[in-house]
Order: C-alpha cells, then structure tokens, then sequence
C-alpha cells in the first residue's frame, strides 16, 4: 500500500492534477461563502466541465470543491454572522464574537489553520480504511447489497428525524422515481410514456442539477433582497503576521475534534454540521475554561473548524468503498465518479488504483490550497456575499442549463433539470427535504436489484429470507440498519421530554 | 404550515395514486417494487393530510407573498422560454437576452442608463465566456438554431 500511496502522490503534484485541485478549492470556497449556496450546489454546477478532463484532475477537482466549500462556510459565518454552510453554525459561536472584537483576522486564520489539520487526518484515515474495507467489499453478494442499500436508506432517519412523515415521503418519490426506465432484471419498461429516452432511467446528475441548483434559483427569485448579506464587518478586517507557532496552537483539541470529524463523517447521514457541534461541545468539556466558550474563543473556532473538515475524508471512505452516499454532496460526486467510469468497490483500488491513490492523496492539497489562501486572503471571499441575487439568479440558471446540456448534448436534459427544480422548489416550500429522494433516487435500484437477484439465486422469497440471516454481514447490517432508524428517533424522543 | 400538509398530501397522493395505477399493468415480476413504494406512499400521504388537522409544535408561517410568488412564476416562465430559445435561435442570443431580461426584471431599485450598461456588460462577457469555455475549449457542441 505504501507503494501505491507514493504512487498516488507522485501523480497528484503532476501541473495538471494540482491546478485542477486549485481551481477547484477556490471555487468550492467561493460556494461554500456565499450562504444560501453549498459545495453540492457547486459540485453538481461545475460537473461539466469535467466531462473533457481525465478521470484523476475530474474527480480531485469535484473533492477540492467539497473540502472547499466546507472551509468556506466559515467566512461568511465569522464575518457575517451566516454560515455559508449549515456545517460552519457552530463556527459563529466564537468567530463572530473575535470578529465584533476586532480579530476577525485571527479567527479567519484560525479557521484555516484548523480545517486544514482535520483535513490533513482525514486524509491519512482515507488512505488506511478505504482500502481495506472496499477489499472487505468482495464479499458481499446479492443479499449484502440490498442490506447495503437498506442500510443507505435508514440515513433517512437521522436526516429526517424534525419530520421523519415528510422524510419518509420525499425516499418514497426517491425510490419511484428510481424505478423509470427498463427494469434491470426483467427488462419490462416501467413509467417510460413511450419516451425512449426515459428507457434508461433518469439521469442522476440531470436530477440533482434540478433538484439543487434550479430550485435553489426559485428560492432567490422569491426573496425580495438586493445581495445576500450585509458586509459592513468585512471593511473592518485587518491583516495580521503569522507565527510559526500559530499553526499548532491547540494540538489536542485538533486531534481530538479529528477523531471525531472522521467517525462522523464515515457514519452516512450524519455531516459536517454534526461534527463541529460535537468537536466545540467536547472542546468546552474538556477546557479548563469552559465559560470562556462562546465568547470569542479562539479554541472555540479551532475546535468545529478542525471537526467540519475532518468530515471530508471521513464522507469519502463509504462512498468509494461501498457506494453509499453519506451527504448528498458525495450523492453528486459518486454521479460524477460513475461518469468518469469509475465505480465504487474493490476494483477502484485495484484495477484502478492508479486513478483513486492520486485522487485521495490529492485530498491533501485541497486541503493545503485553502490554508494557504485563508491565511493570506480569506478576507476577500467574503466580498463574494456582495454580488446581487439579481446577478446570481440567472447566471446559476445559465450554467445549469449548459450543464445539463452537455451531459448527452441533448435539450431534453435541460427539460429535465427544469422539471426536477419545479419539484424541488416545491419539496422546499412544503418543508421536504430532498435528500432523502436521492437517496432513494441512488440506492432504490441497488437495493431492488439485490433483492430480486437474491430471489432468484435462492429460489423463492422465504429462502433468500432465511438466507439474509445465515448472513453475519447482513445481520450486521441489519443491526446497523436498525440503530440507524432507532438512534434519531430516540433523540428526539429525549429531546421532547426535556422541553416538556 | 398546516394548510400546506393538507394541500402537500393531496398533490402527492394523486401522484403515488397514479403510480400505483400504471404499476398494475407492468409485468408481473416488474410490478413487485413499484407497487410496494406507491402503496407506501399513498398511505403516508393520508398521514400527512391527516397531520394538516392536527396541532402543530413550533409551527411557522412561510407563506410566499403575491410578489414573492409572482417572480417565482416569471423565473420559470423565463427558464422554459430560454430553453425554448435555445433550440429555435441558438444558444449565444439566448442566453445574453436571457441573463440580460432577467437581470434588468429581478433589480428592485430604478433602473437607470448606468445600471443598464452595467448589467449589458456583465451579460455580455458572461455569455462570451460560457460561449468560449462550453464550445471552444470542452468542445461541447452547443446548439446554434437560427442565428448563433
């Protein structure tokens, strides 16, 4: 493995492969800072322009707008009091505080430095679990990927856990919607309108332009404000030397909110804005000084920036081993990997280890890039919150429909995505999230395909029922699946019981 | 927010409805899942319209204003006589009419000459840009209709 590392690093510093990874962090800041935008909305946006690039600078160029976007939330949530990512929320609690008292500077410098150290580990868990766990995937057959995708689908639950009603409802669309076109197995036509495009299916990426990025544009089109935010604290930011010693100011508060970016982003559904309320939380209980949290803390910001980041590699490990799609920003990338023909599982390290080892070394200078730039110029993404929503709207529009366009070169797509942000803009006015109908969307046929392969392998449904439980991977899954479900739903429970 | 699950679970029980109705034709071994997922969703829609007559905890108001409801409209209008115009004029004078109507449209103040030619300009270097990346370097062969 050492080998293939080096390997994946020698590729990585290769011009091309670098400057596809720096463009790509800089626009993934630019997204992840203007709230109201996400990295997902970038990632899917962008695709495009990664159809004519080779397999490794397309997909370092989508996982730098990821790691990015994640980076760049913090901005606007030190200077403008917004998260431009809900995984930057608990950033505010001290970053805003340092901005109002004059050291904005130090805070933004602070967000950098300790995103990138959770950047920096979760890399380093990427390229030890992953493989290992994607070899561990060989064994699983029909019955494993349909508890798989069982499994995939329970991330409704901790999605959806304020409204699971609604949650619940938006995978059933998810997992309809999977259904258009020829049935895998019996290669009946299922909700095709004698529409031959729709034979294969609807497009993943197609749907998540729409789903994300057109409905997004109906969102701003019904708000009446000139720019996102109002940007007086942005003159205010003065520029301040950085000291060596400044990079390593909290070790055992990075290590620790590492750690805990890394389990939680590996957990599907859990996220970003999960991780850095977990890593301030402990931060606070484990400070000497824990009234001095929310103040203004420069630990505070350190402590969720070095959890959201960590969440990046975390994401990517069942993603590229399993094909579970953990955020819906790695449901876009994993579109995007399947366009590039890279699918997830033990032939991606392997057969294709020369294309996934640069790729996840390259994670590393994603990561670098934006320290770099937020040590030296973060100030002036937040500018980027000044361009008016009468600007964004229709040029987000534009690259949406150029972007579907050039997935076939066909102007049925651009149909498509419009239909797709309709319904989103729908699912959003009506308090819907649309995560879980990707989900279903993703894992709906993986899951139905194993079913059915089951089935007939094991002559009958009782068989292959019987079957999943002489399974110990299945049963974990299972069990996994169960807690999945559980878990959430008990939280809330605990949750309505202490306001009672 | 009431109101809105009464009228959300109606809209989506006619859709999973409707499914249900088309699954019955499918192949029999085809209709298995399909039929699974639409009954399912036929029967949390009542739940949901259900849940529209109940009492909500820590419900809010986010009903969209005429106006808000009125740009949401021409947007969309907008989207689908671009993506008309794509096809029948090309793909260059679309998009500049595009960005440039929908810019001058969605500016709340009073648009004055030099606001104008601000938003003329933008438009102007956004379409040559997307024009130049999209055609020229990805080679994406953008559709050209009537004029270009």
């Amino acid at each position: 493995m050492t080998e293939l590392i080096l390997m994946g690093l020698k590729t990585a510093v290769m011009p091309q492969n670098l400057l596809a990874n720096f463009i790509g962090t800089v626009l993934g800041i630019v997204f992840g800072a203007l709230p109201g935008l996400s990295g997902t909305m970038g990632i899917a946006v962008l695709l495009p322009i990664t159809y004519s690039m080779a397999p490794i600078p397309a997909l370092s160029f989508m996982i730098a707008i990821f790691c990015g976007s994640l980076y760049g939330g913090s901005i606007s949530a030190i200077l403008l009091h917004t998260p431009g990512t809900p995984a930057a929320a608990a950033t505010i609690l001290d970053g805003y505080p340092m901005a109002q008292q004059g050291r904005a500077n130090e805070a933004l410098q602070e967000a950098a430095i300790s995103s990138f150290w959770g950047g920096v580990a979760s890399v380093v868990a990427l390229l030890t679990i992953a493989p290992p766990l994607a070899e561990f995937s060989l064994r699983f057959g029909p019955l494993e990927n349909f508890m798989i995708a069982i499994f995939g689908l329970t991330i409704i639950a901790s999605i959806s856990s304020k409204n699971m009603l609604k949650g619940l409802i938006s995978g059933l669309v998810g997992l309809l919607m999977g259904c258009v076109g020829m049935d895998a197995i019996t290669g009946a036509s299922r909700y095709t309108f004698d529409i031959a495009y729709l034979q294969s299916g609807i497009g993943l990426i197609v749907a998540l332009i729409g789903l994300f990025s057109i409905s997004q544009v109906f969102v701003l089109a019904s708000d009446s404000k000139d720019s996102i935010v109002d940007d007086t604290m942005i003159k205010g930011v003065k520029q301040k030397r950085l000291s060596l010693r400044d990079f390593m100011l909290y070790p055992v508060t990075y290590l620790r909110s590492s750690i805990i970016g890394i389990i939680v982003g590996i957990i599907p559904g859990a996220g970003g804005s999960i991780a850095s309320f977990l890593g301030y939380n402990e931060a606070r209980r484990a400070s000497k000084t824990p009234e001095l949290f929310g103040t203004g803390l420069r630990e505070g910001v350190g402590a969720s920036e070095c959890a959201n980041n960590a969440v990046s590699g975390g994401a990517l490990i069942p993603m590229l081993t399993l094909g579970i799609p953990g955020s819906t920003a790695c449901a876009v990338m994993l579109g995007g990997m399947m366009i590039h023909g890279l699918l997830p599982g033990n032939d991606l390290f392997t057969a294709q280890a020369d294309v996934i080892y640069p790729v996840m070394c390259g994670v590393f200078f994603a990561n670098l890039f934006f320290l770099i730039i937020g040590v030296t110029c973060a100030k002036y993404f937040a500018y980027i919150s000044r361009v008016p929503v009468y600007m964004l709207a229709p040029a987000i529009v534009v690259l949406c429909v150029v972007g579907a366009f050039a997935i076939n070169n066909a102007m049925i797509d651009v149909y498509i995505i419009i239909l797709f942000g309709a319904l989103g803009f729908f699912f959003n006015r009506y308090e819907f999230d649309v995560t879980p109908m990707v989900l279903g969307l993703i894992l709906g046929p993986i899951g139905e395909g194993g079913l059915a392969r089951a089935i007939q392998i094991n002559k009958g449904v009782m068989n292959a029922v019987g079957a999943l439980f002489r399974s110990p991977i299945c049963v974990i899954l299972f069990a996994l699946s169960v807690i999945s479900i559980v878990a959430p739903l008990w939280r809330e429970y605990k949750k309505g019981k202490k306001e009672a | 927010m009431r109101k809105d699950n009464r009228i959300a679970g109606v809209i989506l029980f006619a859709l999973f409805a409707y499914s249900f109705y088309m699954a019955l034709d499918f192949n029999k071994r085809a209709a298995y899942f399909p039929i699974f997922v639409s009954a399912a969703g036929m029967l949390l829609s009542v739940f949901l319209f259900i849940s529209g007559f109940l009492k909500e905890r820590g419900a809010k108001d986010n009903a969209l204003t005429g106006k808000a409801k009125l740009k949401v409209a021409v947007m969309a209008a907008a989207i689908l006589i671009y993506a008309a115009g794509i096809e029948y004029v090309g793909f260059s004078v679309s998009t500049f009419a595009f960005l440039f109507v929908m810019m001058c449209v969605g500016y709340t103040k009073k648009l004055t000459a030099t606001q104008t030619g601000k938003i003329l300009l933008v438009a102007v270097i956004m379409t040559g840009v997307i024009y130049y990346v999209f055609e020229k370097l990805l080679f994406v062969p953008l559709p050209h209709g009537l004029l270009i």
